[in-house]
């Protein structure tokens, strides 16, 4: 399996080129600034894009907080398949109580539990065939946390 | 599998109505401001006149029937005017093609990730996004030229601006 948050960094890499080890503000490329241009003028046509284009930025601002976390959080556990066991046991837990739980409560343990299989998943690939250790998936984390908070200069 | 253009038949299928003026030089792209920037008009296409007499006594028909025109109207007007804008935009973009639609595929990928791992909250604006950047990429990716894309939104925004005053202006 590949290792899909290194490809992402990879691809981003014509907009933007994060640091070394994910700390302090990433590198924006000429190009950027020529879709920073082209997004802020299709943003800007009408009050909903520009509503839609507020949105964007504020998931971005949510989905970094919550990859920088995780990246920070698994840089100080043992090891990936560590990390990667505890993930799959919580993501189970929670999917048994989804389906015991009352219809309100349900719906937030699916959230959790989609989350936890998300990042579970994402470590199994960084574990397996990338053969990547747990400092190399914090600094990734880290540095995908830095592009999505770059990411948000795209949206007015 | 090959995408096909998506927005070429739309102008196609309202050319009997309205037809852009000038026709689209896909082998030399026109400046976008060819059709958006209303120096030229769409030309009446063959159903024009008997759809207008028609939906003319239709919307006249009751008050209620002439709001709905009017909305109809409106919502085509403003829509020509926010196409006509992506159109420049993307029309802007002609001098760096390859690097756009390279930043496009990338953009899509790393929203596309990042909806994966982000809170259920923020899951449908980052799949909005990711979306955007996603159809950016596949019309640029099947048309194979900014220029034609960019026109091709130029003359759909041409024949909408013509096809609102099918429905009575408030």
């Amino acid at each position: 399996m590949a290792d899909p948050i290194g490809d992402a960094i990879q691809a981003l890499n014509v907009l933007i080129v994060p640091t070394a080890d994910g700390t302090g503000a990433p590198t924006t490329t000429a190009l950027f600034g020529n879709i920073q241009t082209f997004t802020t003028a299709i943003f800007g046509i009408s009050s909903d894009m520009q509503t839609v284009s507020s949105d964007i930025k504020t998931a971005l601002t949510d989905a970094a907080t919550v990859v920088g976390k995780i990246g920070t959080s698994i840089a100080a556990a043992g090891s990936l398949t560590d990390v990667g066991g505890a993930m799959t046991a919580l993501q189970s837990s929670l999917s048994l109580l989804q389906t015991i739980a009352p219809a309100g409560t349900a719906a937030v343990f699916n959230s959790a539990s989609g989350l936890f299989q998300a990042i579970q998943s994402q470590l199994t690939a960084l574990a397996g065939d990338a053969g990547k250790t747990i400092a190399d998936a914090a600094t990734e984390l880290a540095q995908l946390a830095q592009i999505l908070t770059a990411l948000e200069g795209l949206f007015p | 599998m090959a995408i096909s253009d998506p927005i070429g038949p739309v102008v196609q299928a309202l050319s009997v109505l309205v037809t852009p003026n000038p026709a689209l030089n896909k082998v030399s792209p026109q400046p976008t401001s060819t059709w958006t920037s209303g120096t030229n008009t769409a030309t009446d296409g063959t159903l024009f006149t008997p759809a207008q007499a028609l939906l003319g006594v239709l919307f006249g028909l009751s008050s209620d029937m002439t709001l709905v025109g009017n909305a109809i109207n409106g919502g085509l007007t403003e829509m020509a005017t926010v196409i006509a804008g992506i159109a420049d935009q993307i029309g802007s973009l002609t001098t760096i093609e390859a690097e756009a639609t390279s930043a496009f595929g990338a953009l899509k990928t790393v929203l596309g990730l990042a909806q994966s791992i982000a809170p259920t909250s923020a899951n449908g604006v980052l799949q909005s996004a990711s979306g955007l950047f996603d159809q950016l990429n596949s019309i640029l990716t099947s048309l194979g030229s900014i220029g034609v894309a960019a026109d091709e939104l130029a003359e759909l925004s041409q024949q909408l601006t013509a096809a609102a005053p099918l429905f009575p202006a408030a």
